[in-house]
């Protein structure tokens, strides 16, 4: 339980305000300095958080899910994502996100995918190709939120690969591994929407240590974008700590009156840099995050 | 972490330390020679209370080349270390007349006061243990490391780290005693293995061995993370039985004038011996009795 005023719904409608007011530069067919891949990824990461924003009712009726839905949906008309389905094989994950959250939204155009998609899941490689342990996990469990039919193994079976099930030593984690363990939580725990049944209480004990220990290393080198990962990660385990409650506070904090949070690679930018586009690069993750994590946070409606 | 396992890794450092005192023996006497000594003394502690040869050889150097110095030479040396020195070489059967000096002289000034701050409770301890002082039971903890100034000291710089590292040598007399009067003592301890975790994945050794130790006195000593900091460490040790892998940085040591042996090696290596003996060997304290006695 956190405090009386602490309330990580409001630094997600905050975040979400913020990448409102920020979504031209999501367009990655916008002309920009920020290369093109970048722009993908951060579309997909927009979808993906408008997904889970999707399950909460006061985050689904906010104004701005709906320009930012609209947004997406007139983003999702241009050919580029037929193509590259077709083409490419990394594109299927984006796509998939893509799909399943204007289906959750209702917003289906006529140039619905499903069935693409689907002939794609089964006779491409796509399902086969050599991916890290938890892009495995992310590419099952986008599949199962979008309801298309696949073969991959269990969790269970693709988390036993994953950097977290084989204990880590701390000391030796980058933040790449970090990334991986958080992500790893997300998506056998869907988003804290499910529990982690093939775990056991005392394994879950284990990594919720791990987790909380983290946490305390990332708040304080004051990485906002991995300490609202591991955050999110504690809900996703149906655990809380103490930590919990200075994350919080700190994030609060931290947070601009315009909702954006600071990323990590801020202080590196020079002053001539810090222009519109390279804040939204050097933010847009970490503000993202901390919505997701306001949004796993949030009780589910 | 098996005990065989930390047991090779003392012995591999006490065989570099060895070594270094041959070098040493060649040398002007310097604080450098102190810490070798007390390397060499941990090992031997941890190792094998019945042996006595660990660092007899050296404080007989040591006790030559004190003969003609005054007390003046030495007091700029960290006071702790002087403390055990004359310990140890005394121990060891050798006079050592400018250390009993500076010893007699701290004892004076600590009967000046009723009560020893935080910071002085190693000196009174090994004081004791010299026969130089009484027992310290009066010391002055500061008694706010609560539950939010923990807080504050894991976004807190070095110098908030090595305060906190202060109190609780203070408040467990090195990790000898159980310290009661901590309120959040659980909250304290979780900060404390952060960190660990922050100063190691920092390649901050220096930092992360004085962490495994108070992470040791504050238990519970099978922790995960204790087990975690003692492979980490173990896997930093170099064949010879150094501690550190900055051999990559030697150019740029010695462009700064240093000896990488000494200056580098030296110190690091005796931080994480005392460290792995502490975490690791049970009922292993440098400044117990046990420790403190041939």
């Amino acid at each position: 339980m956190l405090p009386a005023g602490m309330v990580p719904s409001a630094v997600a409608e905050r975040s979400v305000r913020w990448i409102h007011d920020n979504l031209g530069y999501f367009d990655p067919f916008a002309k920009s300095s920020i290369s093109q891949d970048l722009r993908h990824k951060a579309l997909a990461e927009l979808v993906l958080l408008c997904l889970l924003l999707r399950r909460h009712e006061n985050f689904r009726s906010l104004p701005e899910i709906r320009d930012v839905m609209a947004f997406v949906a007139g983003l999702n008309e241009n050919a580029f994502f037929e193509a590259s389905l077709c083409r490419w094989n990394d594109a299927l994950v984006p796509v998939l996100i893509l799909a399943a959250t204007l289906e959750a939204y209702g917003l289906t155009s006529e140039n619905n995918r499903r069935q693409m998609i689907q002939r794609i899941v089964r006779h491409s490689n796509v399902c086969i190709i050599e991916r890290v342990p938890y892009r495995q996990l992310e590419l099952r469990h986008i599949l199962d939120a979008g309801g298309f039919a696949h073969g991959l193994p269990s969790y269970r079976e693709l988390w036993s690969r994953t950097l977290l099930a084989h204990r880590p030593n701390l000391m030796f984690l980058s933040d790449d591994d970090v990334y991986s363990i958080t992500h790893a939580l997300f998506y056998v725990s869907d988003f804290a929407a499910r529990s982690i049944d093939f775990l056991s209480p005392q394994e879950v004990e284990h990594i919720h240590e791990a987790v909380t220990h983290l946490l305390g290393v990332y708040i304080r080198r004051k990485n906002w974008d991995l300490a609202a990962e591991l955050l999110a990660a504690e809900k996703c385990l149906g655990r809380t700590s103490r930590h919990s409650v200075m994350g919080w506070r700190l994030l609060m904090e931290t947070q601009q009156a315009d909702g954006r949070m600071d990323g990590p690679y801020l202080k590196k930018l020079a002053d001539n840099e810090r222009d519109a586009e390279h804040l939204f690069d050097a933010c847009y993750h970490t503000t993202l995050v901390s919505a997701l994590a306001g949004v796993v946070w949030s009780r589910r409606s | 972490m098996q005990n065989g396992e930390i047991g090779r890794s003392l012995h591999a450092a006490e065989t570099w330390l060895r070594g270094l005192s041959v070098v040493l023996r060649q040398r002007n006497f310097s604080e450098r020679s102190l810490q070798c000594l007390l390397g060499l003394w941990i090992c031997e502690r941890a190792l094998d209370q019945t042996r006595r040869d660990g660092p007899r050889e050296l404080a007989a150097i040591i006790s030559k080349q004190l003969a003609p110095l005054q007390e003046a030479a030495i007091s700029s040396f960290d006071s702790k270390l002087l403390l055990l020195a004359l310990y140890i070489v005394r121990k060891c059967g050798y006079p050592a007349h400018a250390l009993e000096s500076y010893g007699r002289k701290v004892a004076g000034a600590f009967r000046q006061y009723a009560a020893t701050h935080d910071d002085h409770v190693g000196e009174r301890i090994v004081l004791a243990r010299l026969g130089l002082s009484n027992y310290p039971c009066n010391i002055a903890v500061d008694p706010s490391v609560t539950h939010a100034a923990a807080h504050d000291v894991l976004r807190g710089d070095l110098e908030a780290i090595r305060n906190l590292y202060a109190r609780i040598c203070a408040a467990t007399h090195f990790g000898t005693q159980e310290c009661r009067w901590f309120r959040g003592r659980g909250q304290i301890a979780f900060v404390i293995r952060v960190l660990l975790i922050d100063a190691l994945n920092s390649y901050d050794l220096a930092t992360g061995a004085m962490l495994l130790r108070l992470a040791a006195y504050l238990g519970p000593a099978n922790e995960a993370v204790i087990r975690d900091a003692q492979s980490f460490l173990r896997l930093q040790q170099l064949s010879d039985g150094r501690f550190g892998q900055y051999d990559l940085h030697a150019e740029a040591l010695r462009d700064a004038g240093l000896d990488a042996s000494l200056d580098l090696y030296l110190p690091l290596t005796v931080s994480c011996v005392w460290a792995l003996a502490e975490s690791a060997i049970p009922g292993f304290r440098l400044f117990s009795l046990s420790s403190l006695q041939l």
